[in-house]
């Protein structure tokens, strides 16, 4: 493979990998990682086939590279600091409640365990079947469904917490 | 899709059973501004799920990837850190083998060395052991060999007893041949007489 061919085939795959890079790290952390996992990939070509598509070799290679920095440093992931509103809440108090609203979602994602977070992103964010997910982190499907399952009813419920209190004062 | 179906589904979603197409579903509805307010933290959650989907890194990413990559491929092979990683490796192993075979040969000398010294001990023990045993046999072989100085005085006799023999068969001869010389005088004898008759 030459390295136009590599460029072209593994390029596209960069936004999901920043992506799942920045759950666990924090974005200039991200963005070495992607980098650094670009050269790799390059370096271990003959790996590629080996795996059901180049993205899900390349979502294991910045997986392992970003849970070595995250063992060699304290971490703490970045801030909400993209925003989209979707277009119904355009109305400047709706749009600060949602925000506010948004910001507390992710702390809450923020706040789980490193695996969970993994495959919250894998899964709702980036939308991929539970096989693939099990590809990417070594794990059976039972030990992803449950793992999701937990990590999807702590976010409700932190938020329901924080909900009560900040709305109702409970 | 009314609430009490997007309740259920819901639920399907906390336990994980639900599809990636009715995860789609409850994406859009939670988006569309349309939401229950009692469905409000779900709201939150998947809004925010949408959210982190549409983050994109900074443009530059692309052109550093591109760099990087150039830099590794310009990169001699002697001094990517996996090639030192490689050889080291199989240096570490080649020494190893080497040290483990050299350790076997020596160990494997040692213990015929050992060996020799044992069963060149036992060799002498043996010697020892097999010379009193002999001295010991010998001892009574000499003694049992005394009262056979009588048999040797036998064997002196059978010696005299076949001399007697040989003159005896010698004197058989003797008489034999004298007898013959008998034999001819009786002839000479009867000649005499025979040529006194025809002497005139």
């Amino acid at each position: 493979m030459t390295k136009q061919e590599f460029v072209n085939r593994v390029m596209p795959v960069k936004d999901k990998l920043f992506r799942l890079a920045r759950r666990i790290l924090n974005e200039t952390d991200a963005e070495d990682v992607v980098q650094e996992a670009f050269v790799k990939l390059w370096s271990k070509q003959a790996e590629i086939s080996a795996y059901r598509s180049v993205e899900a070799f390349a979502m294991v290679v910045t997986k392992n590279l970003c849970l070595d920095k995250i063992k060699s440093k304290a971490y703490q992931t970045g801030g909400l600091d993209e925003w989209n509103a979707p277009v119904d809440y355009k109305s400047p108090d709706k749009m600060t409640e949602l925000k506010n609203d948004v910001e507390m979602a992710h702390l809450a994602i923020a706040s789980l365990p490193e695996l969970q977070r993994m495959i919250i992103q894998l899964r709702d964010v980036e939308e991929m079947e539970y096989e693939e997910i099990s590809e990417v982190l070594q794990m059976n499907l039972n030990a992803i469904r449950v793992n999701l399952s937990r990590a999807r009813k702590a976010v409700r419920d932190q938020l329901k917490k924080m909900h009560d209190y900040e709305y109702n004062g409970n | 899709m009314n609430t009490t179906e997007i309740k259920i589904l819901l639920e399907k979603y906390y336990a994980c059973e639900t599809s990636l197409d009715e995860e789609k579903i409850l994406k859009t509805y939670f988006t569309s501004g349309r939401v229950d307010e009692n469905l409000r933290v779900h709201t939150s959650i998947f809004t925010c799920l949408k959210n982190e989907s549409s983050i994109k890194p900074a443009d530059e990413l692309e052109d550093k990837i591109l760099e990087k990559l150039h830099a590794a491929a310009r990169i001699p092979f002697y001094r990517n850190r996996i090639f030192w990683i490689y050889s080291t490796g199989i240096a570490a192993s080649i020494l190893f083998i080497f040290t483990f075979v050299f350790e076997m040969q020596n160990q494997k000398t040692n213990t015929l060395h050992s060996n020799l010294s044992h069963s060149e001990k036992n060799t002498k023990i043996a010697y020892e052991q097999t010379k009193i045993a002999l001295a010991y046999v010998s001892e009574k072989y000499v003694r049992g060999t005394e009262p056979l100085s009588e048999v040797a005085k036998f064997s002196k006799s059978t010696i005299a007893v076949n001399e007697l023999v040989k003159i005896g068969n010698e004197i058989n001869t003797i008489n034999h041949n004298m007898n013959k010389m008998g034999s001819g005088v009786d002839n000479l004898s009867k000649l005499s007489k025979f040529s006194i008759i025809v002497k005139p």
